[in-house]
């Protein structure tokens, strides 16, 4: 077989265990980020069931990876290109059977997967909330994981029971925390000390700290307005929170 | 056209599909709703993806290259020979696909008939997927591909009451065999060789026929639905005090 000279994207998956704390928002402005750093973006709706990428984006998709795996149809044809460095491959919405992929239908995926993601810098993975078997299987097929967590006691423990998980059934050992929403840099720091204080005396890990992402009223802004808030308010401070936090992952 | 499938057919597109591996080719199993393979599409690996999905549409079947292996009554077990050859196959998918896959073995004291037997009334217990050969002289060996330690348990507890239901068959009277079976997993973030897999399961198996009464043994822990729970203490530790103390000050700020 002749040997194909292939790039070696950066797979990174961002999970959080809870809903709601701003992963996806997260993850399209960090891809808007990396993007205008000029690194070659893919960010894949890794909620199968309950995709969101295309409404934060306010995109009008066509074709999803649901009709990959049940068509065969190409997955290349349902990339959606954002700007010349991003692009998006979205899922279906409201497609139970989605969330639940049997082991051909995941293995299928993954080389589909594999097929497209050699022409990107970087393949970021916006997964569902919780602990299910897609979410799992996300974050044990990349290179890289990011739990997203803000200051609430719900989300500090779906949050530290996802790592739980990942860790003693899946040996995954290194994980970057994004702490969102927070009020104060001292807020940020005290919960990232906190959570890894917990986690390096439950489950000997030693977190990476990311980044603190503030309260923003632009963040709420943007996403009503279905764009990222890095391009309608590049000023404000969420914005230069997550330029910070791009440059960190370019670093990882 | 009523034709009546060889019943090496299957074997045929197994040893098809290894000899593939060799090659700078894709073995693609098209599958229907039927049980038997419709056939197997060999196809160029400088094919892309785009193209060959464009081909399976037009065929209107799904790239689907692994389909279940339920033998049928009238079929000989395939031997050991072909389950390593499987589980190689099999090893290399983990590492691919970074999901598990699971062994089961299975002995059934008696001789080499009762095999047959058990994996005919185990023909139910069977999911897509699987790969059921002949272990040994009177035991099976099952692969059980994205199967996890724990529902590799529960299936062989599954195919334990279902084997002490059957009435076996030995000459004109019917025997009730004793079982041992063991189980072996290999996950992504631990690989191994197909050699390595069935030693594990092959360990596990011995220790359970030294124990007896049907045993099943599994060659790492079952980890139960609740064991990853966060625990009083990680959750009192998760809400400490000082966090809420900086949300005052930074909300007073």
């Amino acid at each position: 077989m002749t040997a194909k000279n292939k790039r070696s994207p950066k797979i990174i998956c961002i999970s959080s265990g809870k809903g709601g704390v701003g992963k996806t928002s997260f993850s399209v402005n960090v891809a808007t980020a990396l993007s205008q750093k000029g690194k070659s973006v893919l960010l894949i709706d890794g909620d199968l069931g309950l995709a969101n990428v295309d409404v934060v984006l306010g995109l009008n998709v066509r074709h999803t990876i649901r009709e990959t795996i049940e068509e065969g149809r190409d997955l290349a044809s349902s990339l959606v290109e954002i700007n010349p460095k991003f692009q998006v491959l979205p899922a279906s919405s409201g497609v139970p059977e989605m969330a639940n992929l049997s082991y051909e239908e995941q293995a299928f995926l993954t080389s589909s997967l594999e097929e497209i993601i050699d022409r990107f810098d970087f393949v970021l993975i916006d997964t569902a909330a919780g602990i299910g078997d897609s979410v799992l299987w996300f974050n044990t097929w990349s290179q890289e994981n990011i739990v997203i967590l803000t200051p609430d006691p719900t989300s500090l423990t779906d949050a530290y029971a996802l790592i739980k998980v990942l860790n003693s059934r899946h040996d995954r050992k290194r994980f970057h925390l994004l702490i969102n929403s927070v009020q104060s840099k001292k807020e940020g720091q005290d919960v990232f000390a906190n959570m890894s204080m917990v986690l390096g005396r439950f489950l000997k890990i030693t977190p990476l700290s990311l980044g603190a992402m503030p309260q923003d009223k632009s963040v709420s802004m943007a996403i009503r307005q279905q764009r990222p808030f890095l391009l309608g308010a590049p000023e404000s401070k969420a914005s230069l929170e997550i330029i910070a936090v791009a440059e960190r992952i370019i670093n990882l | 056209m009523n034709r009546k499938v060889p019943s090496d057919t299957a074997l045929l597109y197994r040893s098809l599909e290894e000899q593939a591996r060799q090659h700078p080719v894709r073995a693609i199993r098209l599958t229907g709703k039927g049980p038997e393979p419709l056939g197997l599409l060999l196809i160029d690996d400088t094919i892309p993806a785009s193209e060959m999905a464009s081909v399976l549409a037009g065929l209107r079947f799904t790239d689907q290259p692994r389909t279940a292996s339920v033998e049928k009554n009238d079929e000989k077990l395939p031997d050991q020979a072909w389950l390593r050859q499987q589980l190689a196959v099999e090893m290399d998918r983990v590492r691919q696909t970074r999901l598990p896959c699971a062994l089961l073995l299975i002995t059934l004291s008696g001789a080499s008939p009762l095999a047959e037997q058990g994996a005919r009334a185990l023909a139910p217990c069977l999911h897509p997927g699987d790969l059921l050969s002949g272990f040994q002289k009177d035991g099976l060996a099952l692969i059980m591909p994205g199967t996890t330690v724990g529902k590799a348990r529960k299936r062989a507890e599954e195919m334990r009451a279902t084997l002490r239901n059957t009435a076996f068959a030995k000459g004109t009277g019917a025997v009730t065999p004793s079982l041992s079976l063991g189980i072996a997993v290999c996950h992504a973030y631990d690989t191994m060789a197909a050699e390595q897999l069935l030693a594990l399961a092959e360990a596990e198996l011995t220790r359970a026929a030294t124990m007896g009464h049907d045993t099943i043994c599994q060659n790492a822990a079952v980890r139960s639905e609740d064991s990853c729970q966060v625990t009083v203490e990680e959750r009192a530790q998760l809400w400490m005090q000082p966090r809420k103390a900086s949300r005052a000050a930074g909300m007073a700020a």
